[in-house]
């Protein structure tokens, strides 16, 4: 453990540096990333037409319910199977096989890197979003307790874990980058990006339920909107922990298979 | 006169030379189509999901906006097709200096630029985009008077002018932001905006996306004109944008251009 720490410290640090030398782009990034999210609550408020709620949601729940949204998911959602797929292809793969630390905290380290700078970058819209929103999000409303907190925490490394078995494919798929395009649809929809999942028609809830997606961000943001209490809620952290599991077995039955057959372009 | 023929037989030649591309690569036509309708899949369940819910946003009935969203994709599919992917590539061209070599041509850069790149495996899009329009109108038993029809032929041009100046300003911001190498991120983000109708914001931030961020004139004005819910003098005011994002945005190329210092030399 000794050996560990130091490590992981050193790494932060390099990609934490790596990821300001792009801080540009990540703001960027981020724009699109959190765009709809703000958009959609003034969607959502035009539709009530006099409602008091719309399934179960009353208007300033559903505006808390993007924002924390927008928040969670600049910190959960990775993305890191683009430029891991781009270094298998490219041979860059070999440098990080020869170093002293396992792959998997160097990209979980860089990731990370990236999802916190992305927060921070976050952090001038929110305030105002949260200027232009102001009446309507009662702060009061937005429960921010240690489970909220656990289940981001779950909610990250499901959504890591499966970025990385989702990458392990470019060892054998020439066009991967469809594949991971195509994986955004389903991702967006199914893990409450677009709307609450509660709204959504009962066979697309079931569908939610037993895909990985809901694990990432609708767990932690209904949580904070508390609109998951109690046993639900134990099931849904049980859910992320489920998927935590099977996306480690998947990353590591596919990462073991891809490097046997990595022939290492450029070496 | 002279100029205006040399300009068509080159836009000729872009095309042809677009052809044959396009000849080499037929399985890629089939997935393009495939992948758009499954974003436009992705975006009908939206809609979907909230019209469960309510029988109208900010005054649009469903079928009016499915007429929105068939706007938008029919948009996108003719700036995809014109100028997205030759004029996204101006970024790479300043990292690696290759952009002198449209410098030195006898043509304008801009022209070469924009135009050079004819995307036909968006018409496939194109088609689709109709077929839903034709279907939304159908489902809202409304047929367009001519027009209404020709008013909005003529704002969905001025939507793809506004687009194109804006598209075009944001990849000449390469020429100072050498490094940031998803400038046209932001072009996404704009297009973004305007998916939904603009009457979902509040006085400000309309004025907002109609003056100074023209999404409005991109899907939600030219639905409107359609469904004959806007005078037609808006037509002008969207063709006197357009002219003026159009003009804006060449000036800044030229004026980035003073500061372009080449990567290769």
């Amino acid at each position: 453990m000794r050996q560990v720490l130091p490590k992981l410290v050193a790494l932060l640090r390099i990609y934490m540096e790596d990821s300001l030398a792009y801080r540009a782009s990540a703001f960027i990034w981020m724009l699109t990333d959190v765009v709809q999210c703000l958009v959609m609550p003034l969607v959502w408020l035009s539709a009530y037409n006099g409602r008091e709620a719309i399934g179960g949601y009353q208007p300033g729940e559903m505006v808390s319910y993007y924002v924390v949204m927008a928040l969670v998911s600049n910190f959960i959602v990775s993305h890191l199977m683009w430029d891991m797929a781009w270094e298998i292809k490219e041979g860059i793969l070999s440098q990080w096989l020869l170093r002293p630390v396992p792959i998997l905290w160097m990209l979980f380290a860089r990731n990370i890197s990236w999802r916190l700078l992305r927060m921070v970058l976050f952090v001038p819209v929110a305030l105002l979003a949260w200027l232009y929103y102001g009446q309507m999000v009662k702060l009061g409303a937005v429960e921010l307790g240690a489970l909220f907190w656990l289940s981001v925490l779950l909610g990250h490394l499901v959504s890591f874990l499966i970025a990385f078995a989702l990458a392990c494919l470019a060892f054998w798929l020439q066009e991967v980058q469809s594949v991971f395009s195509l994986y955004y649809a389903p991702m967006l929809l199914l893990s409450g990006w677009v709307a609450p999942i509660g709204l959504m028609p009962d066979w697309l809830q079931a569908v939610a339920f037993v895909m990985p997606f809901r694990y990432t961000t609708a767990i932690p943001v209904e949580v904070a909107v508390g609109k998951l209490s109690g046993d639900a809620l134990w099931l849904g952290i049980a859910g992320q922990l489920l998927w935590i599991g099977l996306a480690s077995v998947l990353g590591a039955v596919l990462w073991r298979a891809g490097i046997r057959q990595y022939s290492g372009v450029g070496m | 006169m002279k100029r205006l023929r040399f300009y068509w037989n080159l836009y000729r030649a872009f095309l042809r030379t677009s052809l044959v591309r396009e000849m080499e690569f037929r399985a890629n036509f089939w997935a393009k189509v495939l992948f758009n309708l499954l974003w436009l899949g992705f975006f009908l369940a939206t809609l979907k999901i909230i019209y469960r819910h309510t029988e109208a946003i900010a005054g649009w009935t469903e079928p009016e906006a499915l007429v929105l969203a068939a706007t938008l994709y029919f948009l996108d599919a003719l700036i995809s097709t014109l100028f997205y992917f030759g004029l996204s590539e101006l970024p790479t061209m300043v990292r690696q200096g290759t952009l002198d070599f449209v410098l030195v041509k006898p043509v304008d850069a801009q022209f070469w630029l924009s135009l050079r790149r004819v995307n036909l495996d968006q018409l496939g899009s194109l088609v689709v985009a109709v077929l839903l329009g034709v279907y939304a109108l159908f489902s809202l038993g409304y047929v367009p008077p001519l027009v209404n029809g020709l008013l909005y032929c003529g704002m969905v041009a001025m939507g793809v002018l506004i687009f194109y100046s804006f598209h075009f300003m944001m990849m000449t911001l390469s020429i100072w932001l050498v490094r940031v190498e998803n400038l046209w991120v932001l072009s996404d983000v704009f297009a973004q905006i305007g998916r939904f109708p603009t009457d979902v914001f509040d006085a400000v931030l309309r004025r907002i996306f109609t003056y100074v961020l023209p999404v409005a004139f991109l899907a939600t004005i030219p639905a409107k004109a359609l469904l004959g819910k806007a005078s037609s003098g808006f037509l002008l005011f969207a063709t006197v944008w357009a002219l003026a994002f159009f003009i804006v945005g060449r000036l800044f190329w030229r004026f980035a251009l003073r500061s372009y210092t080449s990567a290769s030399s």
